[in-house]
């Protein structure tokens, strides 16, 4: 009976002793996140104000530009299977393949609508946080934008955009299923001025699909919005 | 002495108008769709969503919040379908046209001038809502911009210290968690939830008995055709984008009208 419940003691202050590691190594690694992230999100923006602001780029080559930071940055694979809902699983390979490369189009191309607007606005980092799941981070950003040069004005209290990231460390979270070895942050959502741009495209698309059959006839209508894009341009 | 006897007549009409509008409101509020709780779990469901946890425990939401926050969508569609066409045809271009006249200067006294004419309805609002610190700061603008601001038309009270805090009777509907109702498309309104048109026509009311009374006829239809025009370019862009890069404007719209409502409520229940 003592021999079973010592056994039993010992088994539940080796699993504690063995948690409290695994917690201040996360912990540990988390500190380090938020180093490794102060770094990611100025280089990001540094690249933003970059293309925004030099004159010398012309207008297709700033457009190319804004969406190849769209690609790097984002994790269009998270933010299409978010969109689909239980959709995704009942696609084949393939089909999710064609509505991702025609979805993250048409989200670089709204992404390249909105961001050239900001010209000659400031960007801003205010803080970086730890969000409450693992890995899970708030990056705080401002957007000041100048109405003398921009196109739409406004009062001086709402020319400025309050822009939070999600962003992800792929190495942290995927724990048993590991994506990523290295540091590897990517943003899964943008939330301006409390709206998120995730939830906005769920509502939209997942709002479109009945079951997944019709896939077809949003890739058709996705793709039918991207020829617009190109034509505009 | 017939004419005055019409006018009480017409007069007693409207009041019962206004009772039938107020007993249609209450009844909406009370046993319609808590819309309000169902936005919000739909909401928290967006903000927490996990990175890791794709087996989305929400899943069925895809396809029961089309019906059930929006029981009214057929309807709503084709409201929302006049409200682009008017829109196309009359709203659009004018606000183009203002945009183009207008420079950005112009355009941010007009917002100015504009927002100082909803100080009565900010200040009870205030009150309604308990809070006397804000009614203070917003007598004091009122006062400051009307005065020293050249009827609001320079917002001398923001470098004073006196920032603009929108408010309107929605947001004190809201404020003492009435339930929203369902969602709705009003002609020429735009987006709404029962809730929200009840306020509106509150704020308007008040409007009638404190700025209206002081304008003449021909400048308070100057001041609601400025209104419209100024508002619309303002969210010129955002409002063109949705309408030509969206694949269905309206769950667009009515997407980005909750998030923005559901906004509201937890940046007010974050003050508290």
């Amino acid at each position: 009976m003592n021999k079973k419940f010592i056994t039993k003691f010992l088994a539940i202050f080796i699993t504690q002793f063995f948690l409290l590691i695994n917690f201040n190594n996360i912990a540990i690694a988390a500190d380090n996140d938020i180093v490794l992230l102060k770094d990611f999100s100025e280089e990001m923006t540094d690249k933003v104000r970059t293309i925004l602001t030099d004159s010398s780029i012309s207008q297709s080559n700033r457009e190319a530009q804004i969406k190849e930071i769209f690609f790097k940055y984002m994790d269009s694979d998270w933010i299409t299977r978010f969109t689909l809902g239980r959709y995704w699983r009942q696609l084949s390979p393939n089909k999710f393949k064609e509505f991702k490369d025609v979805y993250s189009t048409y989200l670089a191309n709204n992404f390249v609508d909105i961001l050239k607007k900001f010209t000659s606005s400031e960007f801003i980092i205010d803080s970086v946080n730890k969000s409450d799941s693992p890995g899970n981070y708030k990056i705080k950003s401002r957007i000041i934008i100048n109405s003398s040069k921009n196109v739409t004005s406004q009062s001086n209290e709402s020319n400025t955009l309050i822009v939070e990231y999600r962003v992800i460390n792929k190495k942290i979270i995927s724990g048993n299923n590991k994506i990523s070895d290295t540091e590897d942050f990517v943003i899964y959502d943008m939330i301006v001025n409390g709206i998120s741009m995730a939830a906005t495209q769920r509502a939209e698309i997942g709002g479109q699909l009945s079951d997944a059959n019709n896939i077809d006839q949003i890739i058709n209508k996705l793709d039918e919005v991207n020829k617009n894009f190109a034509r505009r341009r | 002495m017939d004419f005055k006897s019409s006018k009480e007549c017409l007069l007693t009409n409207l009041i019962t108008i206004k009772n039938f509008f107020i007993i249609i409101f209450m009844w909406f509020s009370v046993t319609m769709t808590s819309a309000n709780d169902y936005y919000g779990s739909i909401y928290d469901f967006y903000t927490g969503h996990d990175y890791a946890n794709l087996d989305f425990p929400d899943n069925e939401i895809t396809s029961s919040e089309k019906n059930n926050q929006d029981p009214l969508e057929l309807v709503n569609r084709h409201i929302f379908a006049f409200n682009l066409m008017i829109d196309q045809v009359f709203t659009h271009p004018a606000s183009e046209f203002y945009r183009v006249i207008v420079p950005p200067f112009g355009r941010d006294r007009v917002d100015s001038f504009l927002k100082n004419l909803t100080s009565p309805v900010i200040f009870i609002n205030n009150l309604l809502q308990g809070d006397l610190k804000e009614a203070n700061n917003t007598f004091w603008r009122f006062v400051v911009n009307t005065s020293i601001g050249a009827l609001g038309i320079v917002d001398v009270a923001s470098e004073a210290g006196l920032p603009y805090k929108q408010q309107d009777f929605s947001k004190t509907l809201s404020y003492y968690k009435v339930p929203a109702g369902p969602y709705l498309v009003v002609p020429l309104l735009g987006p709404t939830s029962v809730s929200d048109l009840g306020g509106k026509i509150v704020d308007f009311g008040i409007m009638q008995k404190t700025i209206t009374p002081i304008l003449k006829k021909n400048e308070k239809t100057d001041v609601d055709i400025l209104k419209v025009v100024h508002y619309r370019a303002v969210y010129f862009e955002l409002i063109s984008d949705r309408i030509n890069n969206s694949i269905d404007p309206y769950t667009t719209m009515k997407s980005l009208y909750l998030q923005n409502r559901n906004n509201f409520n937890e940046s007010k229940i974050g003050n508290e």
